[in-house]
């Protein structure tokens, strides 16, 4: 989707929501960067990464996230932050990979007060993932649930950007090659622990000023 | 809700670079927090423009230029600045920086720099390594062991010079002169009565106009505060600054006048400071350079064991050494050849590759050289590794008796040469080719192109695992170098030859543990290369019980030990260091310990009789 339609519809859906969403959501609205073009050069993104106990947000739950800002084209670690969620249902099979258990859960934070730190944070940036699709279902799920609407921000994904990158020249992607590790690999980016919400952020974000170089 | 270690990822990594290493995990996340990181891309030149602070390299390399040429080069872990905190201080208008590889690099900013600079004395000694301050900084700072925790004697000037008490300030001050020392010790039968420094001979004598025809005694100052024999350079140093002296006399068990200290010695004492030695290393511009320094580190060895610094880190230490004369030999040798062809790895084999070198070692090095190498490339590779086999040869690496070098066809190959060579020795196990493997399976890559050496080691760690013919016949090898006890827990000695009546601690008691854990790692596909690394990587994996583990861990360092101190005391006696030891020079607790690792070996043996051994 280009810049210019992902604005559009942005705007559409504010406008839809723009009674019901509660107040923290509408001044994130407001600060929001204009998105009618893609980001400036020196733009100011918040890298995120969502780890959640199953692929599907009708069922699953955010388990952690993990967040880390960019600005000037440098990482700002002083911002970089990792909260564990309050579990709501159990945490299930993906705590294996995840490495989290239930009880490690019980001392996590309530969602709502997370998505406030994290609307504070993201104020004024554009957002940043790794294979976005996933994560900002999960994000709009939990807005929805907390804030009364979906998260509505524009963000950009390193996956696309990378898979854009490869077909305008001409390399054919085949299926999983765009893995996080595999394009921090292809841009000799230091291998890193997968996994953890903050680790994958600040991967994503290291991986996004690497392509921004070229 | 947050970590406590949020950012290990950054933090672990801080703990492996100079100066942070000495941080605790508390500091290091702390300055983890003020970290900005930057991607750099390869060919990008920098400028102040790019931001203050020190530059800490993630990944990638950077070399400082000058219009004359390369300065120095900058990899993984290491770090500069684009505006002056250089370590010794001096500020080049015209040098700069250039990204020879896509870089990520952690920029500490200069008002973070600065505050930890201020809590952490030793950070800021790091930075600013001559400041005429150091004493007091050294005083405060207790992290290194290695400088300050050796004994005052082996810093000492010893034959201080020594008047009797009726001597004149005349004579006294004559006999200074000749001497060229700038304190003079008043003694009578051997028992120290006072001291003369410059200073009193200014301030007492010709300040006051007194007569330099008086007694020296008149002017001495009386009990002057000394140190005994065992004191260490902290105390020295501590000493020094609580009472405002630069001269401490060192007195015997029977208050005898044994040497004098003074704030010159401990200068060069720190001058001996393992990371300024390595450092200076990678500087040196020729080869006489680096072989005048090299001559250094048999006394810098000694001092390191003198000062009971932890046998691992004493080997880490060698290593570090002999691993930045290679780069640095290979840098030179890049001068004057012009830069590699293609891509390359410099490979160190045996204890240089663990990490556990001591004195007196050979060298054992090879060359990996990318697949896309022409036949014109090999011959640069050949001129490259006969130079820096040579120059280690000459900074007393002694060549390989066996001829693994790099300047040898055999061990200088390309990458898929390698490969094959290697697939040889595994599908039929010679006892050559078993000697081959067991040194050739502890490699590192010392210089050049890390990931080639990666693939290398891969391939022989997937083939040699599920190879049971092969296993079996590097078991036999293991079980051959057995620990010398006898049945009823005697030593056995060498029966002849020049050291009869005495223990290779090497390869009797070292590489036995050596090859156990080497063995144990390749059946289970353990890429670590390190001794210690690898036993306790068999106890994670649960392929040995953790308290097996340990005591071979334990058996190693304590027999190292013993070895080390054998060759600190050889160098004492300037003697060439070896690896033989008297069993009945020891003591009596170092005998029974030494028996108890030597067991601790013997039954792990065991175990591979019956796991590895065919048909037993």
């Amino acid at each position: 989707m280009s810049a210019f339609c992902q604005a559009l519809r942005l705007q559409f859906k504010r406008y839809q929501y723009r009674r019901r969403a509660a107040r923290a959501l509408r001044d994130c609205w407001q600060l929001s960067p204009p998105c009618w073009q893609s980001p400036a050069r020196d733009a100011a993104y918040l890298a995120i990464d969502l780890e959640m106990t199953s692929l599907d947000p009708s069922t699953g739950e955010v388990v952690s996230i993990g967040w880390v800002p960019i600005t000037h084209c440098e990482i700002d670690l002083s911002a970089a932050r990792h909260h564990l969620l309050r579990a709501e249902s159990l945490v299930g099979e993906s705590a294996v990979i995840h490495q989290l258990r239930d009880c490690d859960r019980v001392g996590g934070e309530p969602p709502a007060e997370v998505l406030q730190a994290l609307l504070k944070a993201a104020s004024g940036r554009v957002l940043l993932f790794h294979c976005a699709e996933l994560d900002i279902a999960f994000l709009n799920a939990l807005c929805q649930t907390h804030l009364a609407a979906p998260l509505l921000l524009p963000y950009v994904d390193t996956l696309q950007i990378e898979h854009g990158r490869r077909e305008r020249a001409h390399q054919p992607v085949r299926n999983g090659e765009l893995r996080l590790a595999d394009c921090r690999e292809h841009y000799h980016l230091p291998a890193y622990p997968a996994h953890n919400a903050l680790s994958d952020a600040l991967a994503t974000a290291e991986l996004f000023l690497a392509i921004k170089s070229r | 809700m947050s970590d406590k270690a949020e950012l290990a990822l950054v933090s672990d990594f801080l703990a492996e670079c100079l100066p942070f290493d000495s941080l605790d995990p508390q500091t290091l996340e702390d300055v983890a927090r003020q970290l900005r990181i930057k991607y750099v891309r390869r060919h990008h030149r920098f400028s102040a423009m790019d931001g203050d602070g020190l530059y800490i390299l993630r990944s990638g390399v950077v070399d400082e230029q000058q219009e004359s040429g390369l300065l120095q080069r900058f990899e993984s872990g290491e770090s500069f600045s684009l505006n002056g905190h250089s370590r010794d201080g001096e500020v080049t208008q015209s040098r700069y920086f250039v990204a020879i590889e896509d870089c990520l690099i952690y920029r500490l900013p200069d008002d973070a720099l600065r505050s930890l600079r201020r809590q952490h004395r030793h950070i800021d000694r790091f930075f600013h390594a001559r400041s005429e301050r150091l004493l007091r900084r050294a005083a405060r700072f207790r992290g290194q062991p290695s400088f300050l925790m050796q004994p005052v004697t082996s810093v000492m000037s010893q034959q201080p010079l020594e008047v009797a008490p009726e001597a004149s300030i005349a004579q006294t001050a004559q006999a200074m002169t000749e001497r060229r020392v700038s304190s003079a010790f008043v003694t009578r039968d051997e028992t120290l009565l006072g001291i003369v420094t410059d200073r009193d001979l200014r301030s007492r004598v010709l300040a006051l106009r007194l007569s330099p025809d008086q007694t020296v005694a008149s002017i001495m100052t009386e009990n002057p505060c000394a140190l005994a024999s065992d004191a260490t350079l902290f105390d020295a140093v501590l000493e020094m600054t609580n009472r405002g002296v630069h001269h401490l006399p060192v007195l015997g068990e029977a208050k005898q006048l044994l040497g004098v200290l003074t704030t010159s010695d401990v200068n060069v004492a720190r001058e001996d400071d393992p990371i300024y030695f390595v450092q200076r290393v990678s500087r040196l511009s020729s080869l006489t350079a680096l072989q005048e320094q090299l001559a250094r580190l048999p006394n810098l060895f000694r001092q390191w064991v003198e000062a009971d610094t932890p046998v691992t880190q004493i080997t880490q230490m060698t290593t570090a050494v002999s691993d930045a004369l290679t780069r640095r030999l290979i840098d030179l040798a890049e001068q004057s050849l012009g830069p590699a062809p293609c891509d390359y790895c410099w490979l160190g084999f045996g204890s240089q590759a663990r990490g556990e070198q001591l004195l007196g070692g050979d060298q054992d090095n090879g060359l990996l050289i990318d697949n896309a190498a022409t036949d014109d490339d090999m011959a640069w590779f050949a001129q490259l590794a006969d130079f820096v086999c040579a120059g280690l040869n000459d900074c007393g690496y002694d060549y390989c008796p066996g001829d693994v070098m790099a300047k040898s066809e055999k061990w200088r190959k390309r990458a898929a040469d390698w490969e094959a060579m290697v697939d040889g020795w595994m599908t039929s196990p010679s006892a050559s080719a078993v000697m081959h493997i067991s040194i050739f399976f502890d490699l590192r890559a010392i210089a050049g192109s890390r990931s080639l050496a990666e693939a290398l080691q891969q391939h022989m760690l997937a083939h040699s695992q599920r190879n049971t013919i092969f296993l079996a016949a590097l078991a036999e090898n293991v079980l051959a170098s057995s620990p010398p006890l006898s049945m009823f827990g005697r030593f056995l000695l060498e029966r002849s030859g020049e050291h009869q009546h005495s223990l290779d601690l090497k390869k009797r008691g070292v590489l036995p543990v050596i090859e156990l854990a080497r063995l144990h790692s390749l059946a289970n596909g353990i890429p670590a290369v390190n001794t210690h690394k690898r036993l306790q990587a068999l106890a994670r994996a649960g392929q040995m019980s953790l308290a097996d583990s340990r005591n071979l861990e334990d058996a190693f360092t304590l027999i190292n030990g013993i070895r080390l101190q054998q060759q600190a005391a050889q160098i004492a006696a300037g003697d060439e260091p070896d690896n033989y030891c008297d069993p009945r020079q020891l003591t009596r607790l170092q005998r029974s310990h030494l028996k108890q690792a030597f067991r601790v070996v013997h039954q792990a043996e065991d175990i591979i009789k019956l796991r590895y051994r065919a048909g037993n």
